[in-house]
């Protein structure tokens, strides 16, 4: 009977140091590592410059993992839920990649004379389809749980139905951009510019309208919480 | 040292911080590629390279045809977003195996597939024909003063009032 008590412990201890040994995944983050350092590697011999492009993906990942930041949950948040914690850190980065932008487009620019194809940064031409496919991406994002590096971050969270989500994606980026393209680019998007602030109002009075505004969208999240939880 | 481990690598960061980190390493990915932070257009790209091993290549009038964004010796699987994408797949399962909580988690109801292939399909068609996702024209095209962005971001919000309504109608 005792012997018996005691062979049940002891299997019970094995079985319990197992699953510990289980959860244990470091050893996998290693083997990880050592693939990313290749992969970066064979990525550099490549085309040198596709040596920066890997390790700051891979930090972009593990930044957004480790900090749960999702632009998603910035938005929903303050509707559902009340809370604007996410939505104030997506403004102070913004606030941050503006001055950072800014630097760099006046260092590389020639600011009395210049081209738009010259401006370092995502220039796009505005239009009707700007509005109708931040509303459809909207609504997208919501009910998918998760915007588009939402969706790859959750996939290498392991989520079953983010690689799901992200085929529907990669499905409704064909449709658009392959079949229905022409029908979009000649309603909306033909003879479009973009429209750079700076060559509106100047360089230094953008810098500031462009700040100003997003202080006032912080200040304004930030009160909208306080009045949520009262 | 042990201490300053945990607090990196095991417990979540600050969200202002990190918002912070992904600011730095856009403009540093500017700096080094000259273009700053995308996604979409990487899984176009995937879409793309997909259509042509099934043998369908005609992309006349397509974006990639009229916007381009491959550079020489760049191929629909290999170019600086998909290579962007998939790292950030992998940074975020690095994050998780140090941590210790990877686990696959699986898909508890055909609703939450319906959603999830509704919502991916919207994002994917929104995001091309708006020139841009929640990273290439909102978190990129904002603070590279093109007004795109700033009209993106106010649509998204809208979009997003819509999506929370539907969500708390059907979901909960």
């Amino acid at each position: 009977m005792t012997s018996e008590r005691i062979e049940a412990l002891k299997r019970r201890r094995k079985e319990e140091r197992e699953v510990i040994k289980s959860t244990n995944q470091s050893p996998h983050a290693w083997i990880l590592l050592v693939i990313i350092l290749m992969v970066s590697m064979a990525l550099f011999l490549n085309q040198s410059f596709y040596m920066w492009i890997f390790p700051i993906g891979i930090l972009l990942g593990f930044t957004l993992e480790r900090s749960r930041f999702c632009f998603t949950a910035s938005i929903r948040n303050p509707l559902t839920i009340g809370t604007t914690k996410l939505l104030q850190a997506v403004i102070l980065a913004l606030m941050v990649s503006t001055v950072f932008f800014f630097i760099l487009q006046v260092q590389t620019l020639d600011v009395g004379n210049f081209q738009l194809s010259e401006v370092p940064g995502n220039l796009r031409p505005l239009g009707w389809n700007t509005v109708i496919g931040g509303v459809l991406f909207g609504v997208g994002m919501i009910i998918a749980g998760g915007c588009a590096s939402g969706t790859l971050v959750r996939v290498g969270e392991g989520f079953t139905l983010q690689i799901v989500v992200l085929v529907a994606f990669i499905a409704g980026a064909i449709l658009a951009g392959v079949f229905h393209y022409p029908f979009w680019y000649d309603l909306f998007i033909e003879g479009r510019e973009a429209i750079y602030l700076p060559e509106i109002f100047g360089f230094i009075p953008a810098l500031l309208l462009q700040l100003a505004v997003l202080g006032i969208l912080y200040v304004a999240a930030r009160s909208f919480a306080k009045r949520k939880k009262i | 040292m042990n201490k300053l481990y945990e607090i990196v690598l095991k417990t979540p960061w600050p969200y202002w911080i990190a918002g912070i980190i992904l600011s730095l390493l856009n403009i540093f990915l500017l700096i080094t590629t000259g273009s700053p932070w995308r996604v979409t257009s990487g899984f176009l790209y995937w879409g793309m390279g997909f259509l042509e091993k099934l043998g369908y290549s005609d992309f006349t009038g397509s974006y990639i045809e009229l916007y381009g964004g491959l550079t020489a010796g760049e191929t629909f699987l290999l170019n600086t977003v998909s290579i962007l994408n998939v790292a950030v797949i992998a940074g975020a399962l690095l994050s998780v195996l140090i941590s210790n909580e990877f686990k696959w988690k699986k898909i508890k109801n055909a609703k939450q597939v319906a959603f999830g292939i509704t919502g991916g399909l919207l994002m994917g068609y929104g995001a091309i024909i708006a020139f841009g996702c929640n990273i290439g024209a909102f978190f990129s095209g904002i603070p590279s003063f093109s007004l795109h962005g700033w009209v993106f971001g106010g649509s998204m919000v809208v979009g997003g009032v819509i999506g929370s309504k539907i969500l708390m109608r059907y979901m909960v």
